[in-house]
């Protein structure tokens, strides 16, 4: 199973479900943005917000990506 | 054809070079891949260095902006979304599956038959020891923390409950 390869520290999307992963991923951030705006009540608590949730599903996508990604 | 035979003669002749090097006598298969250890390593141990980051940025720059604060914040609201557990999981057990992690890469356990010993040998490679280093100690520290804060925050319940009764009597 390749879903991803590894560039560094990031993973890249190699096959479809690794595309759908990371575009599934790269919407969540979206809404966490303009979640984080709505609530937020200036531009820095926007960003840390945002930033947290970033991390956050950054974390759990790399997750997934070590576990769908080849042998070095 | 004399000169053939004289070639093979002194072919014959020479001394075979012993290597300066042996080869290894085990094959050396770590348990998990150093590479791929690292780069997931750096994510688990994000968020203690994010943290690490804000505050550093607060010393440095002295602002009053509510960076931490609003950090916390939003770490207090997800802990309140789901129990609880989430600050534990980002900075005590994510750190040490980093850890521990980058020391099974980094490691090779052989076991030797004939002389009935467990060979043990550390690869020494900087930014999975690197990794290995700060998810333990912001482990260390955090768990640290927590124990200290729970103890103290029963000898208080403690000293109250006998402020109680001696009020009472």
């Amino acid at each position: 199973m390749k879903w991803f390869e590894r560039k560094t520290i990031f993973f890249k999307p190699y096959s479809l479900a690794g595309w759908g992963l990371f575009m599934l991923t790269l919407g969540y951030c979206t809404y966490a943005f303009i979640e984080a705006k709505e609530h937020a009540n200036s531009l820095s608590d926007v960003l840390i917000q945002w930033v947290f949730r970033v991390a956050l599903v950054g974390v759990m996508y790399s997750v997934i990506a070590y576990f769908t990604s080849p042998e070095e | 054809m004399e000169n053939h035979e004289e070639f093979e003669k002194r072919m014959q002749g020479l001394k075979k070079p012993t290597p300066a090097t042996q080869h290894q006598a085990y094959l050396k298969v770590p348990i998990l891949n150093t590479r791929k250890s690292a780069a997931i390593g750096w994510w688990l141990v994000l968020f203690p260095l994010l943290l690490l980051a804000f505050l550093g940025m607060k010393e440095i720059f002295k602002s009053d902006n509510h960076v931490v604060d609003t950090f916390f914040d939003t770490l207090t609201v997800f802990d309140r979304a789901h129990g609880g557990w989430f600050s534990p999981l980002l900075f005590f057990l994510f750190p040490l599956i980093a850890a521990g992690m980058n020391l099974l890469s980094l490691l090779n356990i052989i076991y030797d038959r004939n002389t009935n010993e467990l060979i043990v040998t550390i690869k020494l490679r900087f930014w999975n020891l690197f990794l290995i280093g700060i998810g333990t100690s912001v482990a260390l520290i955090i768990g640290f923390y927590a124990v200290t804060e729970n103890m103290i925050e029963k000898s208080m319940q403690d000293m109250e409950r006998l402020r109680h009764i001696e009020h009472l009597k």
